[in-house]
């Protein structure tokens, strides 16, 4: 049975970029355009992983994070925050929401899928 | 011609402006009474310092020229901002399309081979499989370049809204107290003090709330950390 993943970016490049690399990993990918709207896919669903990005409109990806671990059901779920933003005041915010790991774009498909393996349970 | 660009430009200021120079500039002010003055200007003939509320009001005339060409210049600035921000949607948006094409070939490539492959190695079918796995190499390349856009956008938001203060901050300090009963405008401490907060908060509005967000010179891949 294959893994599910969600995708939240407001830019439609990169959920296709980070969709296509979980596929050849064997994820079926989700997406959502911003943290509300992913919020609103993940009801109910399970997922196995969760790829976000920071700044976005409606919902950025601090209070998505915060969003997802307030629910019980989705407290370990994997959660890689994806973003052009490196500065390190930034990532202690990521990581005090609940992020799992930080990643700064562009990234290297190869490389992502190397952390997916780290962090996502066989 | 607004009246202050009138007064400006002709050189006439109402009674009440020249009584409150009076009051403070005592000087100043006679030598702004149109009938005192020499109409052909003899202080820019001979080269001497312009009178002071004279040169208060031509000030008040220029900022309010500067204040227009800014502003025109803004509304052209953000027209080619939104007119680049389409260009390269519409650019990664065929290239995403092409992307599909290619890996979607590609992995049909791959599939045919397969199965045509069998026992029978002929070199045209190794060439054929050596393509196919040169396209599939490229493919991490190509996902790696397609987020140029993505960093693109961004960036542009960040100069829209730093444009967007700017047009209002120049707006706001420029065209100050436009509705002043005196030409030229003389400030009470209090006007001044007030000028200087806002510029104090614009300063902050710029530094905080257009914190860059794109650091990146190249699309080399980015840290990774795990928390």
């Amino acid at each position: 049975m294959s893994k599910t993943a969600l995708v939240v970016d407001d830019s439609a490049t990169m959920r296709e970029m980070v969709s296509y690399t979980l596929k050849q990993a064997g994820f079926e990918p989700l997406t959502g355009g911003n943290g509300q709207e992913a919020l609103d896919k993940l009801t109910g669903q399970q997922m196995d992983l969760i790829i976000t990005d920071l700044n976005m409109p409606v919902m950025d990806g601090l209070s998505f994070i915060k969003a997802v671990r307030a629910r019980d059901e989705y407290k370990f779920v994997p959660i890689l925050m994806l973003t052009t933003e490196s500065q390190a005041d930034m990532k202690a915010q990521g990581k005090a929401a609940g992020a799992t790991g930080w990643l700064v774009k562009p990234f290297n498909p190869e490389m992502l899928l190397q952390v997916i393996g780290k962090v996502v349970p066989k | 011609m607004s009246d202050s660009l009138v007064r400006a430009a002709t050189g006439t200021l109402p009674a009440a402006s020249v009584a409150r120079t009076e009051a403070v500039m005592p000087e100043s002010a006679a030598r702004l009474d149109p009938g005192a003055r020499d109409a052909s200007n003899p202080a820019a003939v001979t080269g001497e310092p312009c009178p002071i509320g004279e040169s208060l009001e031509r000030l008040q005339l220029l900022r309010d020229q500067v204040h227009d060409v800014l502003n025109e210049e803004f509304g052209v600035v953000a027209a080619d901002l939104g007119q680049l921000r389409r260009l390269l949607s519409d650019a990664a948006e065929k290239l995403s399309g092409t992307f599909r094409v290619v890996t979607a070939s590609s992995a049909e490539l791959t599939s045919t081979i397969a199965k045509v492959g069998g026992g029978a190695d002929t070199a045209s079918l190794v060439r054929i499989r050596e393509i196919a796995t040169d396209m599939t190499a490229t493919t991490g390349q190509t996902i790696q370049s397609l987020q140029f856009e993505d960093m693109a956008t961004q960036l542009l938001q960040h100069v829209d809204r730093k444009l967007v203060i700017l047009a209002r901050f120049t707006t706001d300090m420029t065209v100050i107290n436009p509705g002043a009963g005196h030409v030229p405008p003389l400030f009470e401490t209090g006007e001044l003090d007030a000028l200087f907060a806002k510029l104090g908060a614009y300063r902050n509005e710029l530094a905080i709330s257009t914190r860059k967000v794109v650091h990146q010179e190249s699309l080399e891949s980015g840290d990774i950390e795990l928390f």
